[in-house]
Order: structure tokens, then sequence, then C-alpha cells
């Protein structure tokens, strides 16, 4: 005998594929970082790395032309003044860029790397910190895995949306196995339980049951909302890839800056307004910088989205703040912070290496006179 | 006396001639008329009974034929079986028996479906309730489409008919005709002249409901077709945007899987 077709559905197929998707999604993410740590390293590397041999080259080319320069416009004014203090100062910077590019740049290599690294640290630590129980990764994470794992219940559902009747009953209960690992797997990625998705996965899966009409209704846990626009998943898609696109670009800049290092510590030699190495140095830790501040913009709000509950609801919101006004809010931060902190530099230090100069010659001065 | 016995040797050859005309009236017929059209017309009309019975029956054989042709051939193997196993007496399939059992997940290793779970992420080999829809919609179609051609629209079905409109059409002649060749005869009832015409037009009329019969076959036939068409192209609409809808939904994840904070901070566990 044919069994009923109420009956005689067995579970819908799942979307396995689709947890599967964003664990490669995760991993994926996780190998995108250790290769830009490869690549630094590798371009970053003094002995094999043509890339920075080359750039070194350019570098101590650029800076024998300066040193040239300095010598043909300089050197005449020392002579004739005599001024021992003078030419002491005028070693500093050759000296410096000795330093920094000889044996293909390795000090300077070493130098970007170490700052890069300390700089990082601060960067990751700052994920570290703790608003009462939630650190600022836990609660990005939150979020962030609430609206992927809330994007798979819309896909997993979304075949129920034409149904009506019995075909909506049948296929909507189909669906109960799959929303229920689909939870599990996002606390499992989270590493911690997330109330709000698993209300609204109750209520998903409970919404066929009798009696259950009544508490349908409710902000957060209205199963109406499973049934969302295709568009809502192309608005995600933009909003992930404006992040992604910016934290990486960031990665570019600051690999590029550290790139340039050593074209600016070779034309530091010419005596500019301000000396370029100054203006790399700024440059380089204001990336940082704006990568510091966007890492404490996004961790407060996700934190205060998770206290209050909020992060089911505000999932497309967090996005936009996550990939469009954080980003422009520490940029906007950063950059007036960077510019104030080469204006600091390029005026202070320009005394600062006076005072330096004028010591030593005042001491080369005096052990010239009592050789004498 | 004698006159008695002269009148019984009258009359013996007149009752021996009676009583073998009345043994054989047809001879006596015969010799009459020399023909008898009423006996020719019934005995061609049996005829063209049974060549009609016979034609009808080969073409009803034939059309089954094609039917399970059309089931072997036009439908890939394990919708195939499912469709042998739910042929009726007459082996038409039972298409309401065929969307439970493929909606049961009978089908779920058809290539097609495999496909559409590839697809759609759903490759643990139980499609989803949208693919089962599908498949199901897709085999009731298939089956009304090709339940049309083979039986009324193709090459061969369409001989078919025109053989049976020629029969048919033979028939109609042969009874004008004999409707005619009745009101000629030399019968003096004029009502039976009147049915026999009127059995004559009778069977005008019936040709032209014939062939009203198969125009209406094929139009209905046409018809059907189209649906098909008209519910396949819509089927499509709906298998593409539900494709297009986890397909968003899995690339928007995807993304989100990707995010990363500055300083190389990822998602999710540490593994």
């Amino acid at each position: 005998m044919i069994p009923l077709i109420a009956q005689s559905f067995p579970t819908t197929g799942g979307e396995s594929d689709a947890l599967d998707i964003i664990t490669s999604s995760l991993e994926l993410s996780r190998a995108t970082v250790e290769s830009w740590n490869t690549v630094w390293l590798v371009t970053l590397d003094p002995l094999a790395s043509g890339l920075w041999i080359g750039l070194i080259q350019l570098g101590i080319t650029l800076g024998a032309a300066s040193i040239l320069f300095i010598a043909m416009t300089t050197g005449k004014e020392i002579i004739e003044k005599q001024s021992w203090s003078e030419l002491a100062s005028i070693f500093i910077w050759p000296l410096v860029i000795m330093i920094f590019l000889g044996a293909n740049g390795n000090v300077l290599a070493g130098t970007i790397k170490f700052i890069r690294g300390f700089s990082y640290a601060q960067v990751q630590n700052v994920l570290q910190l703790q608003v009462g129980e939630l650190t600022f990764r836990d609660a990005i994470s939150n979020v962030t895995i609430t609206g992927i794992a809330k994007q798979q219940l819309e896909s997993l559902y979304s075949e129920c949306q034409g149904k009506v009747g019995t075909e909506l009953v049948e296929c909507w209960n189909s669906k109960q196995e799959q929303a229920q690992a689909i939870v599990t797997e996002a606390e499992r990625q989270a590493r911690s339980p997330l109330e709000p998705l698993r209300a609204f996965g109750e209520a998903l899966w409970n919404a066929s049951l009798p009696g259950q009409i009544s508490t349908a209704v409710r902000l957060t846990t209205d199963p109406g909302s499973v049934f969302r626009d295709t568009a809502i998943p192309i608005i995600r898609f933009i909003l992930y890839a404006l992040q992604w696109g910016f934290v990486n670009i960031l990665e570019a800049a600051l690999l590029l800056t550290a790139l340039f290092a050593p074209i600016a510590i070779g034309l530091s030699l010419l005596p500019l307004q301000g000396r370029p190495i100054w203006a790399w140095l700024t440059g380089f830790i204001t990336l940082f910088g704006i990568q510091l501040g966007y890492n404490i913009v996004v961790g407060l709000t996700a934190v205060v989205l998770v206290k209050s509950g909020a992060e089911l609801v505000s999932d497309v919101a967090f996005l936009f703040f996550l990939s469009i006004f954080a980003p422009g809010l520490a940029v906007l931060v950063a950059g007036g912070g960077g510019f104030a902190l080469y204006n600091g530099i390029s005026s202070n230090v320009k005394s600062l290496i006076d005072i330096f100069s004028n010591a030593i010659g005042t001491v080369t001065s005096i052990a010239l006179i009592r050789r004498g | 006396m004698q006159l008695k016995w002269i009148l019984i040797r009258f009359i013996t050859p007149f009752l021996v001639l009676g009583i073998g005309a009345v043994s054989n009236p047809a001879f006596a017929r015969t010799q009459d008329t020399g023909s008898d059209p009423v006996e020719a017309a019934i005995q061609d009309q049996v005829n063209g009974s049974n060549v009609y019975v016979s034609s009808t029956e080969n073409q009803i054989n034939d059309f089954l034929g094609d039917v399970q042709n059309f089931v072997q051939d036009d439908v890939l193997s394990p919708v195939n079986n499912l469709i042998q196993s739910t042929l009726g007496a007459v082996q038409i399939p039972d298409l309401s028996q065929i969307w439970t059992r493929i909606m049961g997940g009978s089908a779920s290793r058809d290539p097609g479906v495999v496909l559409s779970e590839t697809l759609e992420n759903k490759t643990n080999g139980r499609s989803s309730y949208g693919i089962r829809e599908d498949l199901g919609k897709y085999v009731s179609r298939a089956t009304a489409t090709g339940v049309a051609d083979q039986s009324t629209l193709s090459q061969e079905a369409q001989t078919q008919m025109a053989q049976v409109q020629q029969v048919t059409q033979q028939n109609t002649q042969e009874s004008v005709r004999l409707g005619e060749e009745s009101q000629g005869l030399d019968v003096t009832q004029r009502i039976m002249q009147n049915l026999s015409q009127q059995t004559a037009l009778n069977s005008q009329v019936n040709e032209r409901v014939l062939q009203e019969a198969q125009q209406a076959r094929v139009d209905r036939a046409i018809g059907n077709t189209l649906s098909a068409q008209t519910a396949s192209e819509l089927s499509a609409i709906t298998t593409a945007d539900r494709r297009r809808t986890i397909s968003a939904g899995n690339t928007a994840s995807q993304q989100g899987g990707l995010l990363m904070m500055p300083g190389g901070v990822t998602l999710g566990s540490d593994q």
C-alpha cells in the first residue's frame, strides 16, 4: 500500500555542504592570513628576494647621488667655515644609510619586520580586550557567525517560500533537521552559545506546530523573516567583500610602504624640508593606527550588539558599519593622527639632530684644541 | 376418381418445386434477379466492420507500443523504472502514483536529481523537497508530451489516423451507395426508401463527426504539448529562482566566512 504523501516524505537533503562552505571559508581566511605573513617574509628577505635587493640597490644609488649633491653644496661651505660640527653632522645620514642599506638592507628588513611584529601584536591584543566576560574578538565572531547562519537558514527555507497548505507544512517540516544542524554548527564555530540565533531557529522549526501562532510574531523570533528578498544576500556579499577588500588593501598598503623604505632612506640625505624617512615612518605607523582604530571601533560595537542581544536583528546594519562606516572613521582618525605625528617628528627631529650634531662638533673641536 | 388422380399428378411437381424453392430461396431469388444487393451490402458491411475492428485494434496496440517506447526511450532509467512499475491496465503511467513515489524519494538516484543536488549543495543523496517536486512535475510533463506526441502528433500516429479516416470514408461511401441503391429498388413501402436515405445521410454525418473528433484530438494533443511547454517554462523560472537564491546565499556566507580583522584575526575556532 502506498503511504500517504504527508507521511512518506523523508527529511530534506540538507545544507551540510553549505555548512562546509562556511568551514572552508574560515580555513581559507586563515590561509590568507598565513599567506600574507609568508609574503612579508619572502618579500623582505635580504638574501633571496630579488625585489628587495633591487629596491635596496635603487636606494643606495639614490643615496650615493645624494652624497655627491651634499658634497658639492654643503662640503664647500664647511671647508670655508672650518666648522667641525657641521662636518660631523653631514656624516650622520650617510652612516645611517650605510647601516640600514648595507648587506642588502639586512638591518632595514629586520627593523621593518620588528615594527610590523610589534604593531601586529598590539593590533591583535586589542581584539583580546575584555568588556565584561566578552572579548572584542568573541563579540565580532558572534555577530558575524550569527549573520552567516541566518543567511544559511534563509537559503534553507527559501524553497518553501512559494508553497501553501499541506505542501508548505511538509516542505517546512522537512527543513527542521538541517536548521538544527546549521545552528549547532554556528555555535561550534563561535565557541559560545548564540542565544538569539537559537531562539530564531527554534521559532522556525516549531513554527508548524499547533499553538505556535501566538508566539510567532516577535521581533527577534519572527519565522516569516526567514523569507527575505534575494537582494539581501547580494547586499551582504557586497558588504562582506568591501570589508575583505579594506582589510586586505591595508595589508597591501603596509607591504608596499615597507618596500618603499630603501628609497625613503636613500633620499633622506637630501636637505629637504622634511626627511623622507620620517614621512615613510609616519605612513607606516599610521597604517597600523588605522588597523588599531578599526579593531577598537568594530570590537566595541560588536560587544554592544552582543550585550543587547541585537546581533540577529542588526546583522545587515552591522555589516554596513563593519564595511563602510568603521573603515571611514578609522582612516579619518588615524589620518589626522598621522599628519600630526609627522609634523611633530619632522620638526622635533630636526632640532634633535641639530643638537646632536652640534654636540659632536663641539666634542671634536675640544679634542682637536687639546691635542693642538 | 380419375380426375382426383390427375389433380395429384399435376400438383406434385409444383409442391416439389415449392419445397425446393423454400429450402433454397437464394437460388430462387438468384434466378429471379441475378444478384442480391442487400446481402452483398451486409457482407461488405461485415467485412468493413472487420476491417474497422482490426484496424482499431491495431491502432490501439500500436498506440500502446508507442507509449511504451516513449517510456523506454524518453526518460532516464531510474525514472523509467518508476514509470514502468506504475503502468496501468491500459499501459498508461499512473501519474499520481509516480508523483507520490518521487516525492517519497524513490528517484533520488536519478542523474538529473543528483546534478540538482550538487548545484544546490545537497549532496547527501537525499534530494530536497523542491528538487523532488521539480522531478515529479518534469515526469508529468514528459508523460503528457510523450503521450500526446506518440498517440496523435507523430508521423505514425498520423498515418494511423489517416487509415482510420480512410476506412471510415469507405464505409460511409458504401453506406451511401447502399442507401441510394435501396432507393432505386423495387420496394413498395416508401418508408423503407426514407429509412435508407436517412441511414446514408447518417453515415455521412458520422464521418463528419469522426473528422471533427480527430481534429479535436489533434487540437487537444497540440494544446497538451503547449501546456506542457508553458508548465516547463514556469517550472524553469521557479527552479532558476530557487537556485539563484541558494547560490546568492552561499556566496554571501562564503564571503562572510572570509571575514578577517586587521592583525590577521579570523573568525571561528582555531583549528
